[in-house]
């Protein structure tokens, strides 16, 4: 497979023209930029599932090969693609709930001695996992603006809302997280949170950020 | 913004990103390198007769292993299997096994794994334009096949099957009489390289109302209408929209190869293997057609 690249949405844009004026490998050049952004957010939009969000995948880039001469460019490439990824896992999961609840929600539900420490690796896993009870409509935001790191207006065209709504739904998202990870919490820290910074193995991720 | 907010977001702004997982990666080329097959964006028209686009095939995910509401399902199926037999649907008997698996404590083959889904490897692309399916529900002559554009009508000539008359939409006996119509014996030997453009072929050329016997499929292990069914219901969202069942052979071992109607004349294909229980769909391949 071929290194994915990085590139501006004027770029993008170009490469939306070249697929429709028949280049059968500009779409999958412009795809391959953003398979791991969307593939973050598919993956917490279905709560953790990566069958499913493979499938929401699919739906989605099929949708927007169809839908592409539909977009007008009045918006960035990667906001229309992530609009039409967090649709297709929204439908996805709302179709497929019962199992939804699997993945992250259904490990183990034990509540941490207050004074372990945790490792990085097993902070995220209970941030994602209490990520994934969110409802739908907080996580999405949630996971577009506190993990994505797309700005409040951006966030809102990819979900169709306005932007007040984009934030009060973060602010209950949040309000939820933290009470179901209060256990967590430890003001004596400077971050907040207790956690065994020495972990091996993990560390932040790559860069976050809106699209290109 | 209030002290919680903050540490919650810190939290959240550490995440990692996860990176795609290869064969999802590899799913995924091969899903938009078919899709984007040289004459035709995806939903434009293509004049009636000409060269059909290739469909997009995905292979399915390493260890997918999708379970759910199987067993209620198959419980409510096995308890009506007695009416599918009486209303002369489907006939055959016998476990819906290979001979030479072992046999677990109930008399159901052990699930051997779904060894060509493991691979995650691409499909290649459909065959030739011939075999190709023809686009937007008309058959390569031109004709207007059965069904509506929005069901199985690009892809196939049979439009997904419903209840017979007398049967309630929805009832457990709807089902299995939907089940045994979709059912057929096409004898053709699916590859994975040509599969796409295979359950194209038998979507169109399917009769209609000529429900597979014990006959039609010699070469393919005896089983129950029961056993279909559950095997069916084991797939990702159940038995749903089907167009075809083909008791057939795949990579020359016998499998069931479902065809489900997806929306816009594209169908999902599900080759099964024949030992799939109702908690076990035994998922050998998977790809999507898109016409």
């Amino acid at each position: 497979m071929a290194e994915p690249v990085d590139f501006a949405d004027a770029q993008a844009q170009q490469l939306l023209r070249r697929y429709l004026d028949g280049d059968p490998d500009a779409f999958g050049v412009l795809a391959r930029a953003y398979y791991d952004r969307l593939w973050a957010v598919a993956l917490r939009m279905s709560g953790g599932d990566p069958d499913e969000a493979a499938d929401a995948l699919q739906d989605a880039f099929i949708a927007a090969m169809r839908g592409a001469r539909g977009f007008r460019g009045d918006a960035k490439v990667s906001t229309w693609l992530h609009r039409i990824v967090v649709n297709a896992s929204l439908d996805r999961h709302r179709r497929r709930k019962r199992r939804a609840e699997a993945a992250y929600v259904a490990e183990d539900d034990r509540v941490p001695d207050p004074t372990d420490h945790i490792s990085n690796r097993e902070l995220a896993w209970d941030v994602e996992r209490a990520l994934a009870r969110l409802p739908d409509d907080q996580r999405a935001a949630i996971v577009l603006v506190d993990v994505e790191g797309w700005p409040v207006a951006e966030a809102a065209s990819i979900l169709g809302v306005p932007a007040g709504t984009v934030k009060s739904r973060c602010s209950r998202g949040r309000a939820k997280l933290a009470a179901d990870l209060s256990y967590l919490r430890n003001p004596g820290h400077s971050d907040g949170v207790q956690r065994n910074v020495g972990d091996p193995g993990t560390g932040t991720g790559q860069q976050k950020g809106g699209g290109a | 913004m209030s002290q919680d907010d903050d540490w919650v977001r810190e939290l959240l702004a550490d995440l990692d990103r996860p990176a795609m997982p290869e064969e999802v990666a590899r799913g995924l080329d091969a899903t938009i390198a078919a899709a984007a097959a040289p004459h035709a964006v995806p939903g434009d028209a293509v004049p009636v007769g000409g060269p059909a686009p290739a469909g997009p095939t995905v292979p399915a995910q390493a260890g997918r292993t999708t379970r759910r509401h199987a067993s209620a399902t198959r419980r409510g199926l096995l308890t009506l299997g007695g009416v599918a037999a009486a209303v002369g649907l489907f006939a055959m008997v016998g476990p819906l096994s290979q001979p030479q698996d072992s046999q677990d404590s109930a008399g159901i083959a052990a699930a051997p794994r779904t060894e060509d889904a493991a691979t995650g490897a691409p499909a290649p692309q459909t065959g030739t334009a011939e075999e190709s399916a023809a686009p937007n529900g008309t058959s390569q002559d031109g004709t207007a096949e059965n069904g509506s554009p929005d069901d199985a009508g690009a892809l196939g000539g049979s439009a997904p099957t419903g209840p017979g008359p007398g049967f309630q939409e929805g009832s457990p006996a709807a089902d299995l009489d939907r089940i045994s119509r979709a059912m057929t014996a096409s004898q053709t030997p699916y590859t994975r390289a040509q599969l796409p453009a295979q359950a194209g072929q038998v979507a169109r050329t399917r009769p209609a109302e000529a429900p597979a016997t014990a006959d039609d499929a010699a070469d393919w292990p005896a089983a129950t209408l029961d056993d279909v069914s559950a095997c069916l219901a084991a797939l990702p969202d159940g038995a749903g929209d089907l167009v075809f069942v083909d008791l057939a052979q795949f990579e020359g071992r016998p499998a069931l190869v479902v065809a489900r109607s997806i929306g816009d004349g594209a169908l999902e294909i599900f080759v099964q293997d024949v030992a799939c229980t109702a908690t076990d769909p035994a998922i050998r391949f998977r790809t999507t057609v898109v016409p």
